[in-house]
């Protein structure tokens, strides 16, 4: 309706129709009551945009390129890059070992971020310490966090083989780092280890939003623990958990630091995921166009997970919108 | 057009563009005969630390005008930090790199030129095989300050738990295998540390190398031209190599996931492992734990892999003229035998105190035997492949005639990317 009444004013360049005044009375209105804001916040949006895009832009080119340093001087090769990647038969365990490093990950933080907010959330007393103490690992720098793991799965002299054999479980006693069947396992719990507690205050602070009421209500109504949780705990913690899901997914696509200090991606790159490929590509083989390249493709599935994200986050704040309705 | 463009890197490189016009600035202070000034910083091993308060007195008392920072940083993932400062464009003005990493960075650019430097110092006092690893088709990229022969240390607590006597000068790979095996008591102590961890592939070649030569194999072919890694004689030495492990399970159960520094030295130190190959790097940690017994001897036939470090000036440097002042102060013998915690690359500073007491002469006599693995562009990937597949062999995916026959078509590929 707007468009077929602003349209031939404009483009005919006379004067305005008596229909177009009231559309260009609600822009100025608009422009009032907006313009000083957008004009305030326009620097700082035109830096973001600058210091997101231009890498961006910088890493496409280079994707299509061959890089030569310390020039940077670029030529244009196409689609090889992309070729040589999707050709190699590397890339298709590099994806499945990608794969499972993120679900893993997210299973895992997910899971125990979910039990300990649960836990905490019953508010039984003594347990604020805890609370605190199980923030921790989140506080460690990670880089800590990981040579502390690594010295934990250390197979021949480690305190948790040492711990199994002392209790006579000699056969549990694994080589958690020295196998590729073991080591895709110990990295991740290391690295879910140190971000449950992130999981867990996002899932603690939804959970002491949901109204007592109701769980009272249904009590009332004969509802054992598992209805309540399955019912009222659950369906009030959706937006919550999808977001700790996005998060969690783009957290481990982008790790690097763990698995580069407790496996270094190996054995036999049993644990190396795509963004250490991109690291070893373009600072160990100096390889600059394909390291792009991977990025490129790793940035498609991040976009991909945002797009997802985006639906989340509405979705979320359509329910926090309509509780407080 | 032949598609051929100038990335506009004045964006992405703003700061190492600013830092070369710092360098051209003091190459025409230099020029004019100005002294140079500022600081210089330096980025070494974490070996380091403790000589940095006594090098920057000593050279304080000759150059006051110029400062030293130096930068001790651990040795895992050391390559990493440095190629990220240097393709981002804030290098140190000199960084110290191991011998097997000089010809990829230089070959990327990202050394320069150390020739002026070099015609100012005695060659012939400087170790051959150190010296030599610093050049890049036929241009020093790097001075050397520590040599690097590798001799085998054993643990005299381990031996004497089983009854094998200390191994002797002029023992044979035969030895080796029957002595790492006869240590072996599985699950208290093992004969052999054997490191195949990535992050730490200078100790990895360590041990390799030797073996690999003694078979009469080599990485590439006496051109450079093409990968010599499967052969049979390299076949056969990457079955030796990994035999300590698959085959007489006389080398612990982390193998391959483990470093000497981070997972072999304490293991060693713990009297769990009998016997570790190393350098002087090793040495001077076992003098700091006199409860730990040991000693060392030569490697099985004689044969070793020369390591060491050598002092390069990253391009894009800030301070390039301070930088070459430090590399030939440090090369000057005096200097080097009293600033160097390791075995040092000077011939004559191993004639001073104190590296002509008795406990360094092993390194002397290990010296006219040491190899260098081969100085050419592309030699960190490669040797990343090679270690790569080796690990296969260790973990089973591959027999030693796959993995050398996976190297071989990855060092082909590697050789033809950088041709």
């Amino acid at each position: 309706m707007s468009l077929s009444r602003a349209t031939p004013g404009r483009l005919g360049g006379g004067a305005p129709r008596e229909a177009d005044l009231p559309l260009r009375q609600s822009w100025r209105a608009r422009w009032r009551e907006w313009g000083p804001g957008y004009m305030l916040v326009a620097p700082a949006v035109v830096l973001i945009l600058l210091m997101m895009l231009y890498p961006v832009l910088q890493t496409l080119y280079f994707s299509v390129s061959r890089v030569q340093l310390p020039s940077f001087r670029t030529t244009f090769v196409g689609l090889d890059n992309f070729a040589r990647i999707l050709s190699s038969p590397d890339t298709l365990p590099l994806a499945q070992r990608t794969l499972v490093w993120v679900a893993g990950i997210v299973v895992f933080r997910i899971s125990l971020g979910l039990a300990a907010a649960l836990v905490f959330n019953a508010r039984v007393p003594g347990t604020v310490w805890l609370r605190a103490l199980v923030i921790l690992p989140w506080t460690i720098p990670s880089v800590v966090g990981a040579n502390l793991w690594r010295w934990i799965f250390q197979t021949d002299s480690g305190v948790l083989n040492q711990s199994l054999r002392a209790w006579g479980l000699e056969s549990w006693a694994l080589n958690w780092l020295g196998s590729p069947d073991t080591a895709m396992l110990a990295v991740i719990v290391a690295y879910g280890w140190a971000g449950f507690p992130f999981v867990m205050l996002l899932i603690l602070a939804r959970l002491q939003g949901v109204p007592q009421e109701l769980y009272e209500a249904a009590r009332i109504d004969g509802a054992n623990a598992w209805q309540l949780f399955r019912y009222i705990t659950l369906p009030s913690l959706k937006s919550v958990l999808v977001v700790a899901l996005i998060l969690e997914i783009v957290s481990g696509l982008n790790s690097f630091d763990t698995l580069v200090i407790m496996t270094g991606g190996g054995p036999a790159k049993a644990t190396q995921i795509w963004g250490l490929e991109i690291y070893k590509t373009g600072f160990g083989a100096f390889n600059l166009g394909v390291a792009s390249a991977l990025s490129v493709l790793m940035f498609i599935a991040v976009l991909v997970v945002f797009v997802f994200y985006g639906a989340a986050s509405r979705a979320a704040q359509r329910q926090r919108r309509e509780g407080l309705a | 057009m032949d598609g051929v463009m100038q990335w506009p890197r004045r964006h992405v490189l703003g700061g190492m563009l600013a830092a070369g016009a710092v360098a051209a600035s003091g190459g025409r202070l230099a020029a004019q005969g100005k002294k140079p000034s500022g600081t210089v910083t330096i980025w070494v091993g974490s070996w380091w630390a403790p000589q940095v308060p006594l090098t920057q007195k000593l050279w304080q008392a000759d150059y006051p005008d110029v400062q030293l920072a130096f930068e001790p940083l651990p040795i895992n993932g050391y390559l990493d930090k440095f190629s990220t400062a240097a393709l981002g464009g804030t290098p140190p003005d000199i960084i110290d790199v191991d011998t097997t990493w000089v010809s990829t960075v230089a070959a990327k650019g990202l050394l320069q030129p150390l020739d002026d430097v070099a015609a100012k110092l005695d060659v012939s006092d400087i170790s051959k095989a150190v010296w030599n690893a610093g050049r890049f088709k036929g241009v020093q990229y790097a001075i050397p300050a520590r040599g690097g022969p590798e001799v085998y240390y054993y643990n005299k607590t381990v031996f004497d738990k089983a009854g094998v006597p200390y191994p002797q000068a002029g023992w044979t790979h035969d030895d080796l295998v029957a002595i790492a095996r006869k240590l072996t008591i599985k699950g208290e102590q093992y004969g052999m540390g054997v490191p195949a961890d990535l992050s730490d592939p200078s100790n990895v070649l360590s041990f390799f190398c030797p073996i690999l030569w003694y078979f009469g194999g080599d990485f590439l072919t006496p051109d450079e031209k093409a990968p010599a890694i499967n052969t049979p004689e390299a076949v056969k030495a990457i079955t030796y190599w990994s035999d300590f492990y698959v085959k007489y399970g006389a080398a612990p159960e982390g193998t391959p996931n483990f470093s000497t520094t981070r997972d072999l030295m304490p293991l060693f130190e713990a009297n769990k492992v009998g016997l570790i190959s190393s350098s002087s790097n090793t040495f001077d940690a076992l003098l700091q734990k006199p409860n730990v017994k040991w000693g060392a001897v030569l490697a099985p036939d004689k044969i070793n892999r020369a390591g060491g470090w050598t002092m390069g000036v990253p391009v894009g440097a800030k301070n390039p003229d301070g930088a070459k002042l430090f590399l030939a102060w440090l090369a000057r013998p005096e200097i080097q035998a009293q600033v160097m915690n390791r075995f040092p690359a000077s011939l004559k500073a191993r004639k001073l105190p104190p590296w002509n007491e008795p406990k360094w002469q092993i390194f002397v006599e290990a010296e006219p035997d040491a190899r260098s693995v081969p100085s050419v562009a592309g030699w960190f990937e490669m040797q990343t492949a090679i270690l790569t597949n080796l690990q296969k062999v260790l973990v089973k995916q591959m027999t030693p005639q796959q993995a050398a026959d996976a190297s071989a078509a990855e060092m082909k590929r590697i050789i033809a990317d950088n041709a």
